[in-house]
């Protein structure tokens, strides 16, 4: 899976110049507006420090001696305010001792005056790259554990199709999008379809599910936090928000946002600025949303669970995804292109479907989805080796009949004993009378089938060496059972 | 100092001090004009590279290269004063400048905001071999006692004398700091003909002040 990284924020990169010196500042900030960054200059370590938390800047360029504030406190101040920001030191009066305690502080460089320009671009550049990489490393921690979900956009169906058509219509724009369908029809792939053809397919990729983040820590994960903002704040961390920026933020099962805090994220998406959790100052950032769900959100508006100015808010594009059943003329494609992949990745040359099992699929009623015909693939295609995938690597209930015409039909009023016999010799029909796989299929010991065959057959009492290996045909309530009561 | 002066060990020890903390200024003080005008240099090169029209930015940078050869040309020479003094016109106000142009640097980084009042030139009845001395150990005791605060220095006339004074307000004192630039200036005072008077109680500013009878 390619990784989503984005560059700094600003295409500009920003740099902030410390020095009390102000024909220093005014001809450093010059010579770097010329080089092509955006300059902030201030004589104060206080205000440098004012500066960082309301511009953010990439770089900080200080003069180690400074009234009030000098360059070496400022980077200790720094430490706690922006740690990810590098800070170049620059002094008139360069020692060893001085040279090692900015080290220790956490400097990035430390260089004497007179500062060679060339010197000054190559470290510039280098705190640039180190500055990005620690974005970067951020942005890589959230997304591990996000695991691929192998999908491409497949499919020929005209419903596919549609879906296809809606996708590169709205991806150039910065619109909002919510995507509905049910659990497994490929949400995610289609955000990343959004993604991918828009013109961030640059910036980070954030996808978030909602559902999966305990209510607690909902807001820390989408806003960040500084350093101290609460127990156990023992570093800043930027949020999802603050990582999708410049990018696209995909809010998985967006219905399950605690109503108490869909008003910050109203407030984020209307003013594109957020605050971290203990942070002083507002932070800009730009983003683009994309939500998913398999909630009927106007319900949840009605029900009281989900605000209504976020729903409008968020559902400016609506791309609604058909079930798998609804769309079979997929299923061949699909089922090709999920082979393909998994023999690739296995190393396998594989020899594809018998007859037998491509009916088996395409009878199927998929209610898991895209999501249970890829995994039930992935299976099968462990289990064939290297011959065709069969009925007997596909899970013993498909072929048990998942299609729609397999479905059996009870009356109501059937006593259950009757229900039970009905489903279990139907079960062996479409098993071909295979009791081996029947009682796999169903669940029971294969002696249970036969016992059970054995009474459905009217021959009177089973065989006495032949005991029940469970209760599953003693109707008997627990309590008569226990006292061994008629 | 020039030959023929006898002075004491201790004056000798002073003045040692001062020109060691004053040749570590100058190596410090001189990189900031230094830099600039590498940085200045840097521009005009990519300005003429750049075939940028018109000639003002040009001469800014060749106006910013001649300011910043005149500053360290003045802080070399201020450095040679303070090396050897005994040439030099008694003056009062180049002797406080100098202090100022030396030892700016110890009062940024004391935090110290350093205010004058008073003529850039104001000629005394005194010995410029110790003057200069004097009035750089005053300067840098003001400092010590100013550290964190503001030091105001008054140049003026009072009756019959010329008074140089100093007053170290606000801030955390470094009285430690300030001992033996003390010590130095109420041994200099009388050998540059000054008059000293000095109120150091600890609650109130610190003020030093230096009186001088008028040339003849």
């Amino acid at each position: 899976m390619p990784i989503d990284t984005a560059p700094i924020r600003s295409l500009k990169a920003r740099v902030l110049v410390v020095d009390d010196d102000a024909s220093t500042r005014e001809v450093f900030g010059e010579l770097l507006q010329r080089w092509g960054y955006d300059v902030e200059q201030t004589g104060d370590g206080h205000d440098a420090l004012k500066l960082v938390t309301e511009r953010h800047p990439d770089v900080i360029i200080s003069d180690l001696v400074m009234p009030k504030l000098d360059g070496l406190a400022l980077t200790r101040a720094l430490r706690e305010e922006s740690p990810d920001t590098p800070v170049i030191i620059i002094t008139g009066k360069g020692t060893i001792d001085a040279a090692v305690e900015a080290v220790r502080e956490g400097v990035f460089d430390f260089v004497e005056k007179p500062l060679d320009p060339a010197r000054l671009k190559v470290i510039l550049q280098r705190a640039l790259e180190k500055r990005q990489t620690e974005h970067e490393m951020q942005v890589l921690r959230r997304r591990l554990g996000q695991v691929d979900s192998g999908v491409g956009l497949v499919g020929q169906s005209p419903a596919m199709r549609k879906v296809m058509d809606l996708v590169e219509k709205v991806a150039p724009s910065k619109a909002s999008v919510v995507i509905t369908g049910q659990s497994g029809t490929g949400k995610e792939m289609i955000a990343r379809a959004v993604h991918q053809l828009s013109p961030r397919r640059d910036k980070p990729f954030i996808a978030i599910n909602c559902s999966a983040i305990p209510a607690g820590l909902m807001e820390s994960e989408m806003f960040g936090h500084e350093r101290g903002a609460f127990t156990g704040a023992d570093q800043r961390q930027l949020g999802a928000w603050e990582l999708a920026d410049g990018g696209t933020l995909f809010l998985d099962e967006v219905g399950e946002i605690p109503i108490e805090l869909q008003a910050k994220f109203l407030r984020v998406l209307e003013e594109e600025r957020l605050r971290r959790l203990g942070g002083k100052s507002e932070i800009s950032i730009d983003v683009r949303v994309i939500s998913a769900t398999n909630k009927d959100l106007k319900e949840e508006i009605k029900s009281g669970r989900f605000r209504e100015d976020l729903y409008f808010r968020l559902n400016v594009f609506h791309i609604p995804l058909s079930p798998l059943k609804e769309r079979r003329d997929d299923i061949p494609l699909l089922v090709q292109h999920f082979i393909d992949g998994f023999g690739r990745e296995g190393g396998k040359k594989l020899a594809g479907l018998t007859p037998q099992a491509t009916k088996v699929l395409s009878e199927y009623a998929w209610p898991g989805n895209i999501r249970e015909l890829r995994n039930t693939l992935e299976r099968a295609v462990i289990l064939c080796g290297s011959a065709a995938i069969d009925v007997e690597h596909l899970p013993a209930e498909m072929a048990v009949g998942g299609g729609e015409s397999a479905y059996l039909k009870v009356p109501f009023g059937l006593p259950l004993r009757e229900v039970e016999k009905e489903y279990i010799l139907s079960s062996l029909g479409r098993m071909q009378n295979n009791k081996a796989r029947t009682a796999q299929a169903l669940g029971i010991s294969e002696k249970t089938l036969y016992n059970k065959l054995y009474r459905y057959s009217g021959k009177g009492p089973r065989p006495k060496d032949d005991a029940y290996d469970d209760d599953c045909d003693d109707d008997r309530p627990p309590e008569a059972k226990a006292t061994g009561a008629a | 100092m020039a030959p023929g002066y006898h002075v004491s060990p201790a004056v000798s020890a002073e003045r040692a001090l001062l020109l060691e903390r004053a040749a570590g200024a100058l190596a410090h003080e001189g990189k900031n004009p230094l830099h600039n005008m590498v940085m200045h240099l840097q521009l005009l090169a990519e300005t003429v590279r750049d075939g940028e029209q018109g000639g003002a930015p040009a001469e800014r940078h060749v106006q910013a290269l001649r300011d910043g050869i005149g500053r360290v040309d003045a802080l070399l020479q201020a450095f040679s004063d303070l090396a050897s003094p005994a040439h030099l016109a008694p003056d009062i106000g180049a002797a406080i400048s100098r202090a100022q142009l030396l030892f700016g640097y110890e009062a940024r980084r004391g935090s110290v905001a350093v205010m004058q009042r008073g003529p850039a030139s104001v000629p005394v009845q005194a010995d410029p071999a110790f003057l200069c001395d004097l009035v750089c150990h005053a300067f840098l005791a003001g400092l010590a006692l100013a550290r964190d605060g503001a030091l105001h220095i008054v140049v003026g006339t009072d009756g019959p004398r010329t008074r140089l004074e100093l007053r170290s307000e606000g801030g955390a004192p470094r009285r430690d700091e300030a001992a033996p630039h003390l010590e130095a200036v109420r041994r200099l005072a009388s050998e540059a003909g000054a008059e000293l008077s000095a109120d150091l109680a600890p609650a109130a500013p610190a003020r030093l002040s230096l009186s001088f009878a008028h040339p003849r």
